[in-house]
């Protein structure tokens, strides 16, 4: 595995946050760059992932990665990982949605929404379908590539709720949601029913039994593991959240081992207890979303999370941050941090292991 | 007996549209004048949800039924109203800035817009600055609305202000901003003059702008 110091020592680190032990320290994914390597800015976008696929390439956005993870160093629990994805929403292009990248920009989106009500989707999964396809080849291409050097994430999946909120529009999905709720269990439950299978063919398409799984987050686990999420949800009622958003998750959480939500907006703070009662969710992405302040000023939520049992996952706190907390249980707290140098990354290793000694 | 008045709100405040759209030209037959039946009837009713929502009482999905029916019943009224001589309470021109193709708050804001009697011109998505100063000069808007759900698109909504004041009507038009990348210090950084938390709250700002 590229720059990884001790893979077995990672990975025995991993067992444990998914069991919530302590380590000795909260679990960090710290990244920086090699010494000595400079590696010219690749295009990194969906836009040219997607541009690239339908031209038949896979391999060069590859490529591109691999130069840039042999010039990254990985400290406490990071690996190296690869996105395939070709579109936040391809879950929806799965089922028909056609989707664009325009030139300049980074996502790639769904173009329009395939219907304007619920009795007019035809939410047939086919394998053939050729978003999937490409999908599924730039992930099997992927993990060809890696050989064991680095993992390919399980695709980031924007399922459930998200994929009719993307077929639909976010507005007729509301109105479907309280003009035909019977319908929508039933569609949503087509939704939900595919998830275990197109889970487990990207499962095999990027060798994971092998290599365990790493999620968009940058987590890692031996067992099948995934991030899931439901972002419609701060739209909706407690009520209506308990009707169609909990069972979904359900629903998902059967396919996986382990799970990290991804817990996106204020507005969605009201099915707070309903989420954290789902006992197979073992640790929340908490994102405050756009205009927000961090995640550092929302502790009293954060601390409230670790009391339910759940680990945080934080992507957003500085070094400083990081070593002068005092208030997040280190065995229930993950963070993600990218530092200018590996002097920077040892002596900021050597700091944290010191401060819980 | 529940008057019809209060039926209209009432069904309106459940989403009830085709009901609404009955009870309506039920109270015009029974001879009620039509600006009583906005008045009384739909933006009573508007109203009460818009408040329920800023209190969390009720969701998004709430708040469209009620604006879809709102509006079902506003088609009946409206050329009752125009042959009254009935005007809006103010006008206002909304979008989604360029670049920015999420709509579900702008459209929000826009029903509640409506729901307080004002004529609302909905430019859509994608927006691009010139289209909102344009559009209020040529149809006399008092009041420009900007969404935005983008942090890399809000800034549209400075050459938004730039434009007004290039184009010489800043002190005729008032910029609202909003969406959930925005607030306040936002709006005050780019020079606009108003920010709301939530759509109900913008449609009472827009409001006041027009009355003022």
């Amino acid at each position: 595995m590229y720059n990884v110091k001790d893979l077995e020592a990672v990975k025995k680190n991993w067992r444990s946050f998914w069991n919530h032990e302590f380590i000795g320290r909260p679990y960090v994914l710290v990244t920086a760059p090699k010494n000595g390597v400079t590696v010219e800015k690749k295009d990194e976008t969906y836009v040219k992932k997607l541009n690239d696929a339908r031209r038949g390439d896979f391999t060069s956005a590859v490529n591109d990665f691999v130069e840039k993870a042999k010039a990254t160093m990985h400290y406490g629990e990071s690996l190296p990982h690869y996105k395939a994805d070709l579109c936040p929403d391809q879950y929806a292009a799965f089922y028909g949605a056609e989707v664009e990248g325009r030139e300049g920009e980074y996502t790639t989106w769904i173009k329009e929404p395939v219907a304007e009500e619920l009795c007019d989707l035809d939410l047939k999964f086919d394998r053939n379908n050729a978003f999937f396809q490409m999908v599924e080849k730039s992930v099997r291409t992927a993990a060809e590539i890696a050989d064991g050097n680095f993992i390919v994430h399980v695709p980031d999946y924007h399922s459930n709720l998200d994929t009719l909120s993307a077929l639909l529009s976010p507005q007729n999905l509301c109105y479907e949601l309280m003009d035909n709720p019977e319908l929508l269990e039933e569609k949503l439950a087509i939704i939900n029913n595919d998830f275990d299978k197109i889970y487990k063919i990207f499962y095999e398409a990027g060798n994971m039994k092998q290599t365990g799984t790493l999620s968009w987050l940058n987590a890692y686990c031996e067992e099948k593991m995934s991030v899931i999420q439901c972002d419609f949800s701060c739209m909706m009622s407690p009520e209506q959240g308990k009707q169609f958003v909990i069972p979904s998750i359900e629903k998902e959480l059967e396919t996986i081992d382990r799970a990290i939500y991804h817990y996106d907006g204020k507005m969605a703070l009201c099915h707070f207890d309903n989420i954290m009662a789902l006992d197979r969710l073992n640790c929340i992405q908490w994102t405050p979303g756009a205009g927000q302040k961090r995640t550092i000023y929302w502790m009293d939520l954060l601390k409230k999370i670790q009391a339910g049992g759940k680990s945080v996952w934080l992507r957003d706190w500085t070094a400083e941050e990081i070593l002068a907390d005092k208030e997040l249980d280190p065995a229930l707290t993950a963070f993600v941090l990218h530092l200018n140098s590996e002097d920077e990354a040892e002596d900021f290793m050597e700091k944290l292991e010191k401060k819980y000694r | 007996m529940m008057s019809i008045l209060a039926e209209i709100s009432e069904n309106l405040q459940k989403g009830k549209a085709k009901i609404v759209k009955e009870l309506v030209q039920k109270a015009l037959d029974e001879g009620f004048a039509p600006e009583q039946i906005l008045n009384e009837g739909l933006l009573h009713g508007m109203g009460i949800v818009g408040e329920k929502f800023k209190n969390n009482e009720v969701y998004v999905p709430e708040v469209l039924v009620a604006a879809r029916a709102m509006s079902m019943g506003a088609q009946i009224l409206k050329p009752v109203l125009a042959e009254a001589g009935v005007k809006a309470t103010g006008k206002v021109c909304i979008g989604t800035v360029q670049g920015d193709l999420h709509d579900i708050g702008k459209n929000l804001v826009k029903m509640m817009l409506e729901g307080k009697g004002l004529e609302v011109v909905d430019l859509g998505t994608d927006v691009p600055a010139e289209t909102f100063v344009q559009t209020a000069i040529e149809q006399n808007c008092q009041v420009i609305c900007c969404s935005a759900l983008l942090t890399t698109t809000m800034n549209v909504m400075a050459d938004v202000v730039k434009a007004a004041e290039a184009a010489g009507i800043r002190d005729k038009v008032k910029i609202m901003v909003g969406g959930a990348p925005v607030n306040q210090e936002f709006c005050d950084l780019i020079g606009a003059d108003c920010y709301t938390v939530d759509a109900a709250s913008a449609a009472d700002a827009a409001v006041a702008f027009c009355k003022a």
